[in-house]
């Protein structure tokens, strides 16, 4: 069973990726006026970011951008630096393996989603979690050189070994999982609702079993891959808090995130910031479902990776939202209700991968 | 067994000791940033409006700094800037910068302005009102201070407040040409 579920998923994995390199190819070759070469044209955006720290390691004074304030502190060390490593070792460029790694670690996490999802409900519903997610139109930052894999890789993995109260291994992925973004470290919250489910509030406060201790060595260790880089930022720019503080550069400040949504409403309906909204409104709806199907530790992370994004700017939170696995397990559990219904589903969502990896190449802004 | 239980434990307690206390030295690191102040104004504060490229906001002493150089010691709040050129408005644009050997001042401030109608101007300096003087076109304008309102090496602020005296409908802004402080 678990080699045909192995197989299937493979399947699905390589499928959508096929369905994006043809595209993306295409779009390049035959829509794109620019036509940048092909293998660069895949690196957008956070990309070259990414790329820099690659080549020339974190600045020491801020130059990026169009008034001069960006850094690349902005980004977190951990995907990057084993980008670099691998890169090193294979003497393969960084590009590449950038490319390649963000892939491969998308099957694994497609697999542990699979092993989640089956144990929380059942076989079927977990392969259309695997199958939504896999064609889904921001799985197209699962293949290229972006963070978004791992993040989702180790995420998984936190929930899997959390679940079956392998608190040791729960702790040490978050730890790596915190040094990959910066909302990594909000996994303290889901793990903290899972032990309390698992060990109970007074064991949990009087550490009445072992488990408790494992469960709090779990918690405190979490944050360390944050703490780390922010330690290294102190030593590196004297403000442990630069990758937060540069933000500015972004034009990300702190707002109210219900007055943005209000003002991206009143937008114009084919502008960016109508369909950024649009997508909030989605992704918080499938937060509340989350919450009334008593899924509380995906809630809870659910909920804070779209109000602190959502708290600065209303810019890319549809990949914010739809790189998250909870928001797919959720659409399984509605779309599999009815086998048209799925199809629809997968039909739609192909569509948009495919126009989404067009517009990709081609650099549109509404990616983001 | 019973003892492998109470090792483990020990070793549990140990390291989220080890772990709590490293995140509890960081801690402090966040707290205390050692970074220039035009570092600390722009990025954690979110006072300036513009990022000098990575230098330093240093004392402007007696040079005169003009339109785009001046950009540096704007706030963020307050001010329009179109085509280089910039606006104080809603009186809320402020100008900062960093003072060091107060004792070297003379206590003059020397702004070139333009109104587009006839203001009353009162600059302060750190809060405390200059004198008031009335501008009615684009030229130079001395205030005289005592040296004493600057503060020695840290920032500094200078504040616009200006009231319509000419009683038109004319928008009520300024536009600050250069900025000299001696």
């Amino acid at each position: 069973m678990r080699a045909q579920a192995w197989k299937k998923i493979l399947w699905i994995f390589l499928s959508s990726r096929v369905l994006i390199v043809f595209s993306a190819w295409f779009g390049n070759q035959y829509i794109d006026p620019v036509r940048l070469d092909f293998r660069d044209a895949f690196c957008r955006m956070d990309c070259t970011w990414y790329m820099d720290i690659i080549s020339h390691g974190y600045q020491l004074a801020p130059s990026g951008l169009r008034d001069g304030g960006a850094a690349n502190w902005a980004f977190f060390p951990l995907f990057p630096k084993i980008v670099s490593f691998i890169s090193y070792l294979s003497m393969v460029p960084a590009l590449y393996v950038g490319y390649l790694l963000n892939s491969v670690l998308f099957f694994f996490g497609l697999y542990f989603l699979f092993v989640y999802v089956k144990k929380a409900y059942d076989e079927k519903i977990a392969m259309t979690s695997v199958l939504l997610m896999a064609f889904s139109p921001y799985s197209l930052y699962f293949s290229t050189f972006y963070s978004e894999s791992m993040f989702f890789l180790l995420f998984i993995l936190v929930f899997v070994f959390a679940d079956q109260g392998k608190w040791v291994e729960a702790g040490l992925f978050a730890a790596l999982l915190s040094a990959t973004r910066p909302l990594g470290v909000m996994i303290v919250f889901p793990m903290l609702i899972m032990g309390l489910k698992q060990v109970g509030l007074k064991n949990l406060i009087f550490f009445k079993t072992e488990d408790v201790y494992k469960v709090w060595f779990a918690l405190v260790i979490a944050p360390l891959g944050l703490f780390a880089y922010i330690h290294f930022l102190y030593l590196h720019t004297g403000d442990a808090m630069a990758f937060s503080h540069i933000q500015i550069a972004w034009h990300r400040y702190v707002q109210n995130p219900f007055r943005l949504l209000i003002g991206g409403l009143m937008q114009p309906i084919a502008s960016y910031g109508f369909y950024t909204t649009i997508a909030t409104v989605g992704g918080l709806l499938i937060t509340l479902m989350l919450f009334l199907k008593k899924r509380y530790a995906e809630f809870s992370f659910m909920v804070l990776a779209i109000f602190i994004p959502l708290s600065t700017s209303l810019v890319a939170m549809p990949r914010y939202i739809f790189t998250l696995f909870p928001t797919y397990m959720l659409l399984a559990l509605f779309v599999d209700r009815s086998t048209y219904l799925k199809n629809i589903m997968v039909f739609i969502l192909m569509i948009g991968l495919l126009f989404l990896s067009v517009s990709w190449v081609m650099g549109e802004w509404y990616t983001r | 067994m019973m003892q492998s239980i109470f090792s483990k434990k020990y070793l549990f307690i140990v390291l989220i000791l080890m772990a709590g206390g490293f995140e509890l030295y960081v801690f402090n690191e966040m707290r205390h940033p050692n970074v220039s102040l035009h570092y600390r104004l722009y990025y954690i504060e979110k006072k300036l409006a513009f990022w000098d490229h990575g230098k330093t906001l240093l004392y402007p002493r007696a040079t005169a700094y003009k339109e785009i150089e001046m950009k540096r010691f704007l706030s963020r709040q307050g001010w329009l800037v179109e085509n280089n050129i910039t606006y104080a408005t809603k009186q809320a644009g402020s100008l900062y910068f960093e003072a060091e050997n107060i004792q070297e001042y003379r206590g003059k401030l020397t702004l070139g302005l333009a109104t587009q109608t006839v203001q009353k101007l009162t600059p302060k300096l750190n809060h405390t009102p200059l004198q008031q003087q009335i501008i009615s076109e684009e030229g130079i304008v001395e205030f005289f201070f005592d040296p004493t309102l600057l503060v020695d090496n840290t920032i500094n602020q200078i504040e616009f407040e200006f009231t319509n005296e000419a009683n038109d409908n004319t928008t009520q802004s300024i536009k600050l040409m250069s900025f000299k402080i001696e």
